[in-house]
């Protein structure tokens, strides 16, 4: 366990500047967005009372930061899959940099006097946390959005948002941080697979180098097919399907599982007995 | 340990902040609302469903409102999001939900309510199957007919090609009775009469009586039979014609509103419609027509013509509950209930005609007729929208489908802070009444 923790603590000390990196482009864009979304509300609604006189209540809608929000979901949207491009090329890079990187760090990581599985579960954790941590970033994000939002807007002029409401008006959000738990549960989970099954690929191809180039993408497409399978062939959203809803279902979580157990134990096997520096 | 510091912080936060966030709820601004009683008896309106949106803030949210209080769509559990059987059969019919709990292979794969049969003895599912064609003329109609023997738990397969002559284009099973030891497979059949597919056609009722032992095929009879009538026009042109009258037939049957249930009887109902167009423009003509067709006797009665103001409404709905058949008629400023007995044919008693201002109300917004009772969405003012504001209650009531007696009066109201209700009541509004079916 200490050795884990010692190659996680590692892991993510090797990603940090790129991480805060992520976090600051994020915070800067967002809240760039939303400031300036509220300064160019303001200025509509001063630029009406100059040439009307009439109080801008009167013509607009109060300024709500849900739809200040949804307005700018674009800018939301730009740092988001960056940071979403970035992860999913470190976790190519999180395997291949010990290989390519400086002194072969890799002899020295498979050599350490510990479980490799370690060095496995530290880099698949670890890319976990990055992932988590960008998505809890969001969430800090949202509420300071806010209270710059109503720094700028005037007080008479505000309607009141919560920021649940704020955060399913944006598209990629939906997706991201869906309003009910069970839905995060199986978007990140198939995430999760998604990550295993890849790691598993890059071990074929670091243990069979050309030919484990074509092992590891067979590997991933069969998963992908054996994932898809249940919702293409077993009717589930068939009124005359032979297999009901729950079977359906039991079906494609005994798969996901699976799958689970199949990618972990081929990548430990293949760290274990294959992989060669 | 300070070395982990980093580590440590961020595990914590990615946790602390995604569980907060969802330990805080996600429903944002999602009032709840509840049905206040102002009269009668709530668990009148236990299976009354009231849906609509709720319009505060950026977009709306869709909300179904009970007795049980408000019910958003928003934040589904696993269950009904993943597990939940959206099979339209299993999951809005009590009966089939219980059948589907005691056989359950048996219950597989059926996809129409229409087509089962149940008794004490005996559970029969029946449907009509058009293959092909692999050329023009190479269509193959099959009747496949399962029958489960209740004290045995055996299933029987019974399957029987149909010949049927003409070139049949849509088909349908409408209801399955036994009557002894014969089984009667009610089903609507639509039929080209020309030689080309856009051409006339023509739809009937067709009953199929099968030998419920041997599966054999031992009669059949057509009830009703109606050629779909296309544009009549007077001049040039067809539709396009100064002076046209179009004309649109469609058949329906009304079986057993408890579908699983035996009934000796069905009621067809023949609606014909005609849009004619003149230099005054257009006019839109309807009659509906409804007889009793009694599996036992063979014998098709037709049902009382209605009095010529129900013929006015322009909503209907009905039902038959054992030997009654409730026919209610709906438009915003008022409703009419006419019941006739099946059996004998004859109207139960006079028309009924109800207006919104009996109950307290000047217009109707939504109606719906279930198991003898009929649910009204009422607004105090006659308006095209149900949005609650000032001076403008929407209030929902219950009235037995017979007699018309009010048995629940409810109201839309925000269940919160007193302060806030005027506010949150603003931004409701209710479109449509529903009751959950048996």
């Amino acid at each position: 366990m200490r050795n884990y923790l010692k190659l996680l603590h590692m892991e993510i000390h090797r990603f940090r500047y790129i991480l805060f990196a992520l976090i600051g482009l994020t915070a800067l864009v967002q809240m760039c967005a939303i400031a300036f979304n509220a300064i160019g509300e303001v200025n509509k609604r001063n630029a009406y009372f100059e040439q009307t006189g009439r109080a801008p209540e009167e013509f607009f809608a109060a300024m709500s930061y849900t739809r200040a929000v949804q307005e700018t979901q674009f800018w939301f949207a730009v740092p988001v899959g960056l940071s979403i491009a970035v992860l999913v090329i470190y976790a190519f890079l999180i395997w291949y940099r010990d290989w390519f990187g400086r002194s072969t760090f890799a002899y020295r990581l498979l050599s350490l006097p510990s479980e490799r599985r370690n060095v496995y579960f530290a880099k698949l954790t670890a890319i976990l946390t990055f992932v988590f941590v960008l998505i809890g970033f969001q969430l800090l994000l949202m509420p300071i959005g806010r209270a710059i939002f109503a720094m700028i807007a005037p007080a008479d002029q505000l309607q009141p948002s919560y920021i649940a409401d704020a955060i399913f008006a944006n598209q990629v959000f939906k997706i991201l941080l869906p309003r009910s738990f069970a839905e995060f549960f199986v978007n990140y989970g198939l995430g999760i697979i998604s990550l295993l099954v890849l790691f598993a690929s890059i071990l074929l191809e670091r243990s069979y180098r050309w030919l484990g180039i074509v092992y590891g993408l067979a590997y991933a497409g069969f998963c992908a097919l054996l994932m898809v399978y249940p919702l293409l062939a077993l009717g589930r959203n068939y009124s005359a399907g032979y297999f009901y809803t729950e079977e359906a279902y039991a079906i494609q979580m005994a798969i996901d599982a699976l799958i689970v157990v199949s990618s972990v134990w081929l990548g430990l096997h293949l760290l274990k007995k294959k992989v060669s520096v | 340990m300070k070395r982990y510091l980093l580590s440590m912080a961020l595990g914590v936060f990615a946790v602390g902040s995604i569980g907060a966030y969802y330990a805080s709820g996600t429903e944002g601004d999602a009032p709840r609302y509840k049905l206040v009683t102002l009269e009668g008896d709530a668990g009148e309106a236990a299976k009354m469903r009231l849906s609509g949106s709720y319009i505060g803030g950026v977009g709306s949210k869709a909300l179904e409102l009970t007795v049980d209080g408000t019910n958003y769509q928003l934040t589904q559990s696993f269950y009904e999001k993943y597990l939940k059987d959206n099979r339209y059969l299993t999951s809005r019919y009590e009966d089939m939900k219980a059948l589907k709990r005691e056989h359950r292979d048996f219950m597989r794969a059926r996809s129409n309510v229409d087509s089962f049969y149940k008794d004490s003895e005996w559970l029969i599912y029946a449907d009509i199957f058009l293959y092909g064609p692999r050329g023009v003329y190479d269509w193959r109609t099959e009747l496949k007919m399962d029958v489960l023997e209740e004290a045995t738990g055996r299933v029987n397969e019974i399957r029987i090609e149909l010949n049927v002559a003409k070139q049949v284009s849509w088909l349908r099973v409408e209801d399955v009775q036994r009557i002894g030891d014969e089984v009667h497979v009610l089903s609507q059949v639509r039929y080209r009469t020309g030689p080309t597919a856009d051409g006339p056609s023509a739809v009937e009722f067709r009953d199929y009586i099968v030998d419920l032992h041997t599966g054999e095929l031992l009669r059949e009879a057509a009830l009703v039979s109606e050629e779909l009538a296309v544009s009549d026009s007077a001049g040039p042109g067809g539709a396009l014609a100064a002076q046209s009258v179009t004309s649109e037939i469609s058949l329906s049957a009304i079986s057993s509103e408890v579908r699983s249930q035996p009934s000796e009887y069905v009621v067809l109902a023949t609606s014909k419609s005609e849009q004619s167009v003149n230099e005054d423009g257009k006019e839109m003509k309807q009659t509906r027509r409804f007889a009793v067709f009694s599996y036992r006797t063979g014998k098709l009665t037709p049902l009382p013509e209605p009095s010529p103001g129900l013929s006015a409404y322009s909503n209907i709905q009905s039902e038959l509950s054992g030997e009654l058949f409730t026919i209610l008629y709906s438009d915003r400023g008022s409703l009419a209930i006419a019941r006739y007995n099946v059996a004998t044919g004859a109207q139960e008693q006079g028309e009924l005609t109800l207006t919104a201002e009996q109950f307290g109300g000047q217009s109707i917004h939504s109606v719906s007729l279930a198991q003898n009772r009929v649910y009204v969405l009422l607004t105090t003012v006659s308006s095209n929208k149900t949005r609650i504001s000032d001076g403008r209650q929407l209030a929902a009531v219950v009235l037995d489908a017979g007699s018309g007696e009010l048995l629940y009066k409810g109201e839309a109201a925000y269940d919160g802070p007193a302060e806030k209700a005027d506010e949150f009541r603003k931004n409701l509004w209710l479109t449509n009444v529903n009751a959950d079916r048996p």
